[in-house]
């Protein structure tokens, strides 16, 4: 099971009113810390309102040692509660990690089970157990986890023997003991982007969708890293590749600047291209001619032959049934290294339309017209 | 010379989005709601059993020419408000997406690790109205069905992109690009102008017989138009 080092902080607790105001104060806190945290541990994970944990075996060997991680921890959450209560436990699982918290110690690895035995039933939170298991003089966790697991299941059902599982060290958390969304939650709340169903807000109109899309996406960017989610902005410009730049997603960013009015001169004319490659990935491409001789272009941008055949990527031949003129390009658009290069429209026997760059005796597939 | 585009190929202006936003409101459904279609394009609503998007369902674009036949099969409901997600297309010409009405601020473009499509586009269908997926290779049907079956629970519309062997189970619709042509390029003159296509209808809840129509996809100006002709 992971050691976690847990973080528990009362004063970020969910407040026991319905006060929905007061709610995001301590949400925002703890999306703060959080963020803080992020700094030491890139996998925090926020557990429910006030407490949070984090892996703490990476870190401690970045760090030194878990004394120094927990050291960092205290500093960064110093930082955003000031005088607020903090404190911090390491165990194994998320259940456990939280009493330690509660005790402030560090318990040693492997040693769960026997540090979770003295504590009273009534920790599993679970007011049938809490009630029953002392009347029949089984107190604590110790005398919870030493019952036959049958005999469990049997008397309290699956609930009971989660709980005997948890009390044996053999699993991490009880059920209903993490806030669902919460991560979503938090993301959307330091980013600034209204809740769910909350007016208004965001470009364009709020809406419901958008907060719901708003969740989604900055999870994802959790698990995959902020640049995994983009968008398109028209950025102007005259390459189909530098037309429409992709930027980071952010919840609550400024629309897009609006596509400032054209035509630029060299700019590819409509329709665009539905398939642009990017940065450096052009494919490479074979141009023939009816001799199968390879066609270039002059240093005037001409042709020196006929285009008949095209083969992209080292693929199967199509005919050529069709290619534009080719006009002159100055701006390198896969290499920063300025150059001149010519660009035409081929089509081909099987449907298929290419945008096609060479130079230096090289082609390269800029777009396609999927 | 080269060839006359034979059609009227201007599509509607760019929509006013002040203007459509209490349209997008009224059409924005609820997530469980399965009946509530999601508006597509005129020229493409005969080409669809419901005339729309229906929600919680599986379209499959294929042929060659499927990318722009996906954007427009998406880009009425983007328009109107709807969030798209697009995972497995890494080199997605924007501008040809704003051009059948996508709205590129909605449209949000995952680059994630090939072996993590499924678990992002399930990711994705918790919370996005529309997910654009070209998966690689042939996934499994034990990939695919938790995809479908969340599309079905969130309300949400699953939109397949690639060839036929890419989707493993039968879609609700499939669309096939077929016969494309692009007119405007001569041997060393002209330019692309504009493709014509006919796409062919399959799948549940379409006739026996399949519907077919003659397309420009796209237009001189980026759009989906009918060319005339089809059944």
């Amino acid at each position: 099971m992971e050691r976690l080092l847990l973080v528990d902080c009362p004063g970020l607790a969910a407040p026991a009113g319905p006060s929905p105001d007061d709610g995001d104060r301590h949400l925002r806190e703890l999306a703060r810390l959080v963020d803080a945290l992020v700094e030491i541990c890139p996998w925090v994970d926020p557990v429910r309102p006030g407490v949070c944990t984090l892996a703490i075996r990476g870190p401690a060997r970045y760090f030194g040692g878990e004394a120094a991680v927990l050291d960092a921890v205290a500093t960064a959450a110093a930082g955003v509660l000031g005088d607020g209560p903090c404190r911090l436990g390491v165990a194994e699982g998320v259940f456990a990690a939280g009493l330690a918290a509660r005790a402030g110690v560090v318990v040693a690895p492997g040693s769960t089970a026997g540090f979770l035995a003295p504590w009273p039933v009534s920790v599993l939170g679970t007011p049938e157990l809490a009630e029953l298991l002392p009347r029949l003089g089984l107190g604590t966790l110790g005398a919870l986890a030493a019952l036959p697991a049958a005999d469990v299941l049997a008397r309290f059902g699956a609930a009971g023997g989660r709980c005997q599982r948890v009390a044996r060290g053999l699993e991490g958390e009880l059920p209903g003991s993490r806030t669902p969304g919460l991560a979503a939650r938090l993301a959307t709340l330091q980013y600034g982007v209204p809740l769910r169903n909350h007016q208004p807000g965001f470009w364009g109109g709020a809406s419901a969708a958008d907060g719901r899309a708003a969740e989604v996406l900055t999870d994802l960017q959790r698990r995959l890293g902020p640049e995994a989610v983009v968008v398109a902005v028209d950025a102007g410009g005259r390459g189909p590749d530098d037309r429409a730049r992709f930027v980071t997603w952010s919840a609550g960013a400024p629309p897009p600047p609006a596509a400032p009015a054209g035509p630029w001169p060299g700019q590819l004319p409509p329709p665009a291209p539905a398939r642009v490659a990017a940065g450096g990935r052009a494919l490479l491409a074979e141009v023939v001619d009816a001799a199968g001789e390879a066609v270039g272009v002059t240093g005037r941008g001409l042709l020196t032959a006929r285009p008949a055949r095209l083969s992209v990527a080292g693929g199967p031949w199509a005919e050529v049934t069709g290619w534009s003129a080719p006009w002159p390009v100055e701006e390198g658009w896969w290499s920063r290294a300025r150059r001149r290069s010519a660009r035409l429209q081929v089509t081909t026997a099987d449907g298929r339309a290419h945008l096609l760059d060479v130079g230096r005796g090289r082609w390269r597939v800029a777009a396609t017209y999927d | 010379m080269f060839a006359k585009v034979g059609s009227p190929v201007r599509t509607r202006p760019r929509p006013d989005r002040a203007a459509l936003a209490p349209l997008a409101e009224r059409v924005r459904p609820t997530a469980a709601s399965r009946t509530r279609l999601l508006p597509v394009p005129g020229p493409l609503v005969p080409l669809l059993p419901d005339g729309g998007l229906r929600r919680g369902s599986v379209v499959h674009c294929t042929g060659e020419g499927a990318l722009s036949l996906t954007l427009a099969v998406v880009g009425g409901a983007s328009s109107t408000g709807s969030w798209c997600g697009l995972v497995g297309v890494d080199d997605l010409g924007a501008l040809a997406a704003a051009g059948h009405g996508v709205d590129l601020a909605r449209l949000a473009v995952v680059r994630a690790p090939v072996a993590q499509w499924a678990s992002v586009a399930g990711w994705l269908l918790e919370g996005l109205d529309v997910v654009l997926v070209q998966p690689p290779g042939r996934p499994r049907p034990q990939v695919v069905r938790p995809l479908v079956a969340r599309a079905r629970q969130r309300g949400a519309v699953l939109v397949v992109l690639g060839a036929r062997s890419s989707w493993p189970d039968p879609a609700d619709v499939r669309l096939e690009v077929r016969h494309p042509r692009w007119h405007g390029l001569d041997r060393g003159a002209g330019r692309l102008e504009a493709r014509r296509v006919m796409v062919e209808v399959h799948g549940r809840g379409v006739a026996s017989r399949p519907v077919r129509r003659e397309l420009w996809l796209p237009t001189a100006a980026g759009g989906v138009a009918p060319a005339g002709g089809g059944e």
